[in-house]
């Protein structure tokens, strides 16, 4: 089901190699590492069962107390598998903390450098999902998962060569008698993939059902639908139940048949040892005690670390989900790492820089691209083939200039602000720091002083001052603790406050250029007025890109720019007036 | 109680698997040593066919147990669950840290903790206890370390598992330490920009990895900088929650390393002779026995220490399900409405809302205006019972006291669809109200056509768009004849057209019934009989008593 949803995806192999070297989180070294040591680990224990073999030779067969060179032997591997396998729990929970620390950070620089344009796409819920859990599903996977799916592959070889030269019989009928390591991977992987996928979608759409109907709790109470709905969701529940145990009984079976291999092996083993022991079988090389028991106690390993793969099934399947998500997100650095090879001279930048001093941006064919377009790399429309969200024959903006930025709702207002504060993709943008005023204005639980200064440091006079400049001075002074009030969850400001708010917070910035995005969209229209005024009074020597739904008087603007079917046009103040009366009607 | 017994069968089933493979293993190397030396008239038949017999055992309830495993996992899922749904009948889950989605987890963990640590624990249990007890019977040579080794086996157990519970108790308020955090930085995404500190990262990363790590070693900076920083996003990490994550499993292979060390010491304790077992059995083949199950031990016992992760997990998600807080709504039968209804310094608890003095008509459209943020649907919410309030609400000057009225109906903002059929959307309750009654009213709220009753829509169905959602809750809402009908934004993402046909039907219901509407627009279409405006509040609005509670 999930493979339908997304027909072209990469392999989570390849996707996994391409992270690897584009974010260095080094996965390939601490991937080899660990199935090195952990190899050496289970080789040592094979040693082990060699002296141990041999002690056992000389109490039941001998009859005699064994050498000392067996019982050194017998200490120095048992000790050297031991420390290995220490080693190697370290060095799993190490290489894990490393990739998680790496795979935040780049997290955090996707986050900086897209900002508010990509984080207002999803719900809070979903970033933290995705920064907990699906960061560390695919982690695990890299650094768990594979780890073991290459040790299931070596050790049982390294087993099955150990057996080979104590008695090729046993060893090669075990080589006919058990499908070889190929085709257990095979069926380990088609049997416990269609097994988990299974139980892991049935799981998740009974979760789904569950919590869809939890979070309806209120609407279900006010319709009395709770009595009607329990019973819709038992159904569902009972149906879902039988329905996957049937799929599950026959996805079992592959589980089992490992099982089986592994048992019968041992016990197979263990009777063909056993009858040539006594003389009643007589096929091949004679066999001692010695050989018999090591044999023995080196059978199961042919098969138990496959087995502990089919027990971390489910972090596949968690890998992919994780994939899906993740994927668009760090495709950046993906991107950024093929492209950084082939194009290296930056030709737009250097015609940002040339440009006469008082120009501020100076754009012929702009463009704005998809989100996850590359991130590092400067993007000129004349080498790059991708589509274009939004596009522009020329744009131009001097200092000083105020433009009013037009377009019905959807049309891409936001899109061009953000690519012009280099929030996204796009040909061209501000060289400058910008200030953005959004729509809904941020005010963070913390004080006022705090939501002013952020990580800045400001004097008590500036806040003051920007405070009254945007005639908060009475509000401030109805405060309990003055600036070091605190915000909390539920700010004791209105609308308008909180808007005004974070035009204090624009004033004390010395950046020359305002992104003004509908900040006055959620205002009724006497609020609308006063706050539309106050920002052109206090923008007075900026550089305004002001885009707004409300009418907004026309001689305050210097240039009109309109947005319609994907294009941004520089319109004359005759026809935008025009415009403005007829959206006003 | 019934359920249990496939929980028990599944128990069993473990222990006939576990019990089958360590016999296997003691069997046949005590039947290689003996045919090595092949004693006179040893009777090599019986032995073989055992070993055969319990190879097919162990397979057979291998088989079975996971089987029975699973079955009785997903039935006690749903009956966990359906349990929860119903406790929760006419109440509100309180916490928002508590999502839905926690809620499915812990469930599951509780209905899984039969094979995730019950069966391994004790079939490991059984296994350890049966040995030693025929080891010391029969009076094995080594009896003695393999009762040793169990001892050192138990206490790891209990020292693992009061470790783990400590790291999921940390666990879980890393956990909550991170939502909030982040819950702070990701709601700000729209001001980073402002921040140096962030604006700095864009060119220099090195320096702010430094930066952060220097923050979280000062962990104890005292609340408001920490606020601070928050905001900047260098204190936030999901590391404190990794770190418990992976600690929890480098517990489990801690312990089980140690107990893989303790095993190994004993076999070479044994067969160095070090322990002077000087006795004639020694050189028998029995002999063979305990030094083989301890140098096997890691892997049989070893399970023991994930399941005892488990535990701690399972632990975890019960105290979470005991402390859900859940607020009762307590249903009110409806009134008769013959005059009107009066609210007097109406305002919802723990907001700050302006006082509401109003009077609403028994009849017509009402509609309550004023700017985002004014508390508009608070109001709505709280007239519906939906939010406790204080002040009065009375019908006919006789007070109503808090709580939901049966047949009050309120339309959120931000509807819910129920993952189902259209129609099962529309009669959530299953009242059997007619299709065709269904079909005529979409059809005058102007949806799509091509959207049937019986199409599945919500979750995993076609997607709605915002306009789609308004309309289908309204529906329902009409569909189940309120007396007092409050709709919460019903014209956001309509265009003009829809809004008009939306108007009719608002304006026909209100011929008889009482429509509340909340919005900032009010189309002339609409037949507005009464206007409510509410300001907004501020402090410079709300009176003196919100300053008090700062």
């Amino acid at each position: 089901m999930t493979k339908e949803k997304v027909p072209n995806r990469q392999t989570l192999t390849k996707w996994c190699k391409e992270m690897d070297s584009a974010l260095s989180l080094g996965l390939r070294r601490s991937l080899i590492s660990q199935v090195a040591v952990k190899c050496l680990s289970l080789f040592s224990l094979i040693i082990g069962f060699y002296y141990f073999s041999n002690i056992a030779q000389d109490w039941v067969v001998n009859k005699t107390s064994t050498t000392r060179g067996d019982i050194v032997g017998l200490i120095c591997s048992l000790a050297l598998c031991w420390l290995f396998q220490g080693a190697f729990n370290a060095l799993s929970s190490m290489g894990k903390a490393k990739a998680l620390d790496k795979l935040e950070v780049r997290l955090k620089q996707v986050f900086v450098a897209r900002q508010h344009a990509l984080i207002r796409q999803h719900s809070v819920y979903y970033w933290q999902t995705l920064w907990l859990q699906h960061m560390q599903a695919f982690t695990d996977w890299a650094l768990e998962y594979r780890v073991q799916q290459m040790i299931a592959v070596i050790v049982p070889l390294l087993a099955l060569a150990v057996i080979f030269y104590v008695n090729p019989v046993i060893g090669f009928g075990l080589l006919l008698t058990l499908p070889v390591v190929p085709l257990f991977m095979i069926i380990v992987g088609k049997g416990a993939a269609a097994l988990h996928r299974k139980h892991f979608i049935a799981l998740e759409r009974l979760g789904s059902l569950f919590t869809d109907r939890l979070a309806a709790l209120p609407m279900l109470a006010s319709f009395q639908a709770h009595q009607k709905q329990t019973d819709l969701l038992k159904q569902a529940s009972d149906n879902l139940n039988t329905r996957t145990m049937k799929v599950v009984s026959v996805a079992f079976l592959s589980n089992s048949v490992l099982d089986f291999f592994a048992t019968l092996a041992v016990a197979l083993v263990a009777v063909f040892i056993g009858f040539s022991l006594l003389g009643e079988l007589d096929i091949g090389p004679a066999i001692t005690l010695q050989q018999g028991l090591w044999v023995l106690l080196t059978v199961p390993l042919l098969l138990s670390e496959m087995k502990k793969l089919g027990q971390i099934y489910h972090q596949k399947a968690q890998a992919e989900a994780a994939q899906d998500e993740l994927a668009p997100l760090f495709s950046v650095y993906i991107q950024a790492q093929t492209t950084m090879l082939s194009d290296t001279k930056e030709n737009s930048h250097s015609e940002r820089i040339n440009a006469p001093r008082e120009s501020l941006l100076s754009a012929s064919h702009f463009n704005i691209f998809e989100m996850n377009a590359s991130l590092f790399t400067s993007l000129s429309s004349s080498t790059n083939e991708l589509p274009a969200l939004l596009s522009a024959d020329s744009l131009n903006v001097f200092k000083g200039d105020r433009i009013l930025l037009s377009g019905a709702s959807g049309s891409g207002k936001t899109l061009l602000l953000e690519a012009l504060g280099g929030q996204r993709p796009a040909s061209h943008k501000f060289n400058e720091p910008v200030v953005w005023i959004t729509q809904h204005p941020v005010v963070t639980p913390g004080s006022v002083r705090e939501n002013l200064c952020l990580d800045d440091s400001y004097t008590d006079e500036a806040l003051n001052e920007v405070l009254h400049a945007v005639e908060l001075g009475q509000w401030l002074a109805l405060l309990p603790y003055g600036l070091d009030t605190l915000m909390t969850d539920y700010p004791l400001l209105s609308g308008g406050e909180a808007q005004r708010l974070s035009l204090a917070r624009a004033l004390l910035r010395d950046a020359g250029i305002w992104l003004l995005d509908e900040p006055t969209a959620h205002l009724p229209d006497p609020q609308h007025h006063r706050l539309a005024q106050l920002i052109n009074r206090l923008g007075d020597n900026k550089t305004l890109i002001w885009a707004s739904h409300k009418a907004l008087p026309a001689n305050w603007f210097t240039h009109f720019w309109a947005i319609k079917d994907g294009e941004v046009k520089t319109v004359s103040i005759a026809s935008q007036s025009k415009e403005q009366a007829s959206t006003n009607e | 109680m019934n359920s249990t017994k496939p929980a028990y069968l599944t128990l069993l089933l473990a222990l006939a698997h576990g019990v089958a493979g360590i016999s296997i293993l003691v069997i046949s190397s005590w039947f290689i040593a003996v045919s090595a030396i092949a004693p006179v008239g040893f009777n090599y038949v019986i032995p073989a066919v055992v070993i055969r017999a319990l190879a097919l055992l162990r397979i057979a309830s291998g088989y079975a147990s996971m089987w029975v495993g699973h079955n009785d996992l997903l039935a006690r899922i749903a009956n966990i669950r359906l349990g929860v749904f119903s406790q929760l009948e006419n109440s509100q889950i309180n916490e928002k840290a508590l999502t839905t989605e926690a809620l499915a987890h812990h469930t599951e963990e509780l209905a899984s903790r039969w094979i995730a640590w019950i069966a391994p624990l004790s079939s490991i249990m059984f296994i350890f206890t049966s040995l030693c007890f025929i080891a010391t019977w029969f009076d094995f040579p080594g009896a003695g370390l393999l009762i040793a080794l169990f001892v050192a086996w138990s206490i790891a157990v209990v020292l693992q598992g009061l470790e783990a519970l400590r790291i999921a108790k940390r666990a879980t308020c890393a956990n909550a330490e991170f939502r909030q955090s982040s819950n702070n930085l990701l709601n700000s995404s729209a001001i980073w920009h402002l921040n140096r500190g962030l604006e700095g990262q864009r060119e220099d990363n090195a320096t702010w990895e430094h930066n952060s790590h220097s923050a979280s070693n000062a962990s104890t900076l005292d609340g408001n900088k920490r606020k601070a920083s928050n905001i900047v996003g260098q204190n936030v990490s999901a590391k404190a929650v990794w770190k418990e994550k992976i600690a929890q499993k480098n517990t489990a292979n801690r312990t089980a390393w140690w107990f893989q060390g303790i095993a190994f010491l004993l076999v070479v304790l044994m067969m160095s002779g070090a322990l002077s077992i000087a006795q004639t059995m020694v050189f028998a083949p029995i002999a063979i026995v305990v030094p083989m199950v301890l140098l096997a031990a890691p892997d049989w016992a070893g399970n023991a220490f994930s399941s005892i992760s488990k535990f701690a997990q399972y632990k975890q998600s019960v105290k979470a399900l005991q402390q859900m807080k859940t607020t009762p709504i307590k249903m009110l039968y409806e009134r008769e409405i013959n005059t009107s209804i009066t609210l007097t310094d109406f305002s919802i608890k723990g907001r700050r809302t302006n006082k509401v003095n109003t009077s609403l008509p028994a009849k017509g459209v009402v509609c309550v205006s004023g700017a985002s943020g004014c508390g508009k649907s608070s109001l709505l919410q709280g007239l519906a019972g939906l939010l406790p309030a204080n002040g009065k609400r009375e019908i006919d000057g006789v007070n109503m006291p808090s709580g939901l009225v049966v047949n009050w109906r309120y339309v959120e903002q931000e509807p819910i669809i129920l993952s189902g059929t259209l129609a099962l959307n529309l009669d959530p309750a299953g009242k059997a109200i007619p299709h065709n009654n269904m079909t005529m009213l979409l059809q005058e709220l102007g949806l799509d056509k091509r959207i049937l009753l019986s199409t599945w829509v919500g979750k995993a169905g076609r997607p709605l768009s915002g306009g789609e959602r308004k309309r289908v809750a309204l529906a329902r809402a009409i569909l189940a004849k309120p007396r007092v009908l409050l709709v919460d934004e019903p014209f956001e993402g309509l265009d003009i057209h829809t809004q008009q046909r939306v108007c009719e039907v608002l304006n026909r219901y209100a011929n008889d019934k009482l429509v509340i509407i909340a919005s900032h627009v009010t189309p002339t279409a609409l037949a507005v009989q009464k206007n409510v405006q509410l300001d907004e509040a501020s402090i410079v609005t709300v009176n003196g008593e919100h300053r008090a509670t700062l």
